[in-house]
């Protein structure tokens, strides 16, 4: 009987949604209309040996760590190792083309701020100069946007009890746009660490140049059809909470890192769960909690990218409800 | 005695525990399955827990077979490693969020998470685990499991088990909303974690997100949490990694841990820290 109820409000919400114009965005006709090119990377190969050993010594000589690489494995993962720290690594995946390098936190981790941390504005400069000298940099630079301006902070706890924060690195996370329109996913991303005078402290690169295919319209789907995947998917994923509300919807591009990006719709809703939880006296007590519940629609009948959670469709699709 | 045969006393002692273990988790299990442990019916993870009782008596045997020949604590240290996971809810995919980490190893349990896996009877499940993961819902210090009942890992350590690294676990990660708070967060961000009800019973590290976590990445970002770990880079900075390299910018991780545990591999870590400490140290995104 719950299990009815929840479903029963999930599948309104679905119902509300699909019935309206999504408030602050466009409709999903809109949205489908408006999805006009997909894109193929034009470097969807692993990389030689030669581009390996060459990203390897750029970055080993920009940072001058003593790191070794282990041999790569049968599926194309090469690892570098610190002799003495085990917090810095230097990862080459040769297949998905991502490179992963991080110096570790040995010299950072005492207690004070890094001196000379470059600020949220001055960091996206200071990223884009480290991109290019390392040859890291997009080949079209135009496409690559920052898409946040953070960092990693420290916080400890004396046995005093007294709590005190440390402001260790800056990160500059880079996306990308095509067309216009925002790319989400796996790949289309550079992410760069910056420490006490803007020296790089990490690096993390998952871009392939890609050209542009237009999208012919019989190509995509209806709208009737992506309601019903909307709500296939809601119906799944919201069936464990008590509300689920409509928070947005957004045409984007999605990059699966693996060479292709192609127009999904990005749906989000919230979702509320409610919980019996035992309180400090070990009373049992009902908590409530909103979590964000988001998923990926593809507008391409035959979709070439590969978004998440297909398998669990698939699963939770041929999975009895006796089963739960 | 030679330096050969203690060691295999070293290891007799500890297979026997191993096997008391096992049976005394044979024994909840039996008595747990009236409570539908893994649901009933032909699930995945049911079937994962009959191939892992398979796999314990395999794993007993081998045990004892190198007992026998008293190998090194080397061998002993790779035999007793144990990973778990506990999926949150049965249709949102946190089942293959857990698996994607769980998968790089031989993983010792695979489990619809229940309250009692957490609280009550920790020790034969969590705290039993070298490192544990959940995926679900969650909030501050507070996430709830398909049995639609909430643990509260502020208050933990009430239960008979105690709370985590007072039997076994060093490490546990929670791939859920905003689990592990910094202190940007929360003024308690600290204590709740090292109170005497709090998880931090000699536990090395607590991984998490200080905000949303989106389900659209979390099955990317526990893969490469295992891959890292198991490759046997920081456990913390594993975490992060996963964080950095497939959530959105706007995901933070945070992790808190007994400030000399925060260079701990899953290979290669400290004695464990005293139960009753305060001291304790936090990495967050911002």
């Amino acid at each position: 009987m719950q299990l009815k109820i929840q479903l029963t409000a999930a599948v309104l919400t679905t119902t509300l949604f699909a019935a309206s114009s999504l408030a602050e965005g466009q409709s999903i006709s809109e949205m489908l209309e408006a999805a006009t090119t997909s894109y193929s990377a034009t470097d969807n190969v692993a990389f030689t040996p030669e581009e390996s050993n060459s990203i390897s010594s750029r970055l080993l000589a920009k940072s001058q760590l003593p790191m070794m690489a282990s041999p790569m494995s049968m599926d194309g993962q090469v690892f570098f190792r610190h002799a003495t720290d085990n917090t810095a690594i230097l990862h080459i995946d040769t297949a998905g083309r991502t490179v992963v390098f991080n110096r570790g936190i040995a010299d950072i981790n005492g207690p004070e701020s890094t001196p000379n941390l470059p600020t949220t504005e001055a960091a996206p400069a200071i990223a884009k100069s480290l991109l290019n000298e390392l040859e890291f940099a997009p080949e079209r630079g135009e496409e690559m946007v920052v898409g946040h301006v953070g960092g990693m902070n420290m916080g400890l706890q004396t046995e005093e009890g007294e709590t005190k924060n440390f402001e260790k690195i800056r990160t500059v996370h880079f996306g990308r746009r095509l067309g216009g329109q925002r790319v989400l996913g796996r790949g289309s991303r550079i992410q760069v660490q910056l420490g006490a005078d803007g020296e790089m402290r990490g690096l993390i690169r998952r871009w392939n140049e890609v050209k542009s295919n237009s999208i012919a319209p019989e190509a995509k789907h209806t709208v009737a059809e992506v309601r019903e995947m909307v709500g296939f998917r809601l119906r799944h994923g919201a069936s464990h909470a008590s509300k689920a509300e409509f928070k947005k919807a957004e045409l984007v591009l999605f990059d699966d890192g693996q060479g292709v990006i192609e127009p999904v719709i990005h749906v989000v809703f919230d979702l509320t769960i409610e919980s019996e939880t035992r309180n400090e006296e070990g009373q049992p007590e009902t908590r409530v909690i909103v979590n964000p519940f988001d998923f990926f629609v593809p507008v391409l009948r035959n979709p070439q990218v590969e978004l998440p959670f297909e398998q669990d469709r698939r699963y939770a699709s041929e999975t009895p409800e006796a089963a739960k | 005695m030679g330096p050969l045969n203690f060691l295999g006393k070293v290891f007799q002692l500890r297979v026997s525990r191993h096997l008391g273990r096992v049976r005394e988790r044979t024994a909840r299990l039996s008595h747990d399955s009236g409570m539908g442990i893994a649901g009933r019916g032909s699930t995945r993870i049911q079937r994962e827990l009959r191939n892992h009782h398979m796999f314990n008596v395999k794993k007993l045997a081998l045990s004892l077979a190198i007992a026998g020949t008293a190998l090194t604590s080397t061998a002993t240290a790779q035999v007793e490693k144990k990973e778990g996971g506990y999926a949150g809810t049965y249709n949102e995919g946190h089942d293959t969020v857990v698996y994607n980490f769980l998968r790089h190893f031989n993983f010792d349990q695979y489990y619809w998470s229940k309250d009692f896996c957490w609280e009550s009877h920790n020790d034969s499940f969590v705290d039993d685990m070298d490192i544990a993961i959940f995926a679900g819902h969650g909030s501050n210090w507070h996430f709830v499991g398909t049995d639609n009942k909430g643990v509260d890992l502020r208050y933990v350590s009430n239960g008979a088990d105690d709370g985590y690294g007072d039997d076994n676990c060093e490490f546990v990660a929670f791939q859920s909303c905003g689990v592990v708070p910094s202190p940007l967060d929360s003024s308690q961000w600290a204590y709740n974690w090292t109170r005497s009800s709090g998880a931090f019973e000699g536990l090395h590290q607590a991984m998490g997100f200080r905000n949303s976590s989106y389900q659209s990445t979390d099955q990317d970002v526990t893969n490469v949490f295992g891959v890292f770990t198991r490759f046997g880079y920081g456990v913390w900075q594993s975490w992060f990694l996963g964080i950095n390299l497939e959530a959105y910018s706007y995901e933070f991780g945070c992790a808190v841990m007994y400030p000399t545990a925060e260079n701990d591999t899953y290979y290669s870590f400290i004695a464990d820290p005293p139960a009753n400490s305060s001291w304790l140290k936090c990495w967050y995104h911002y």
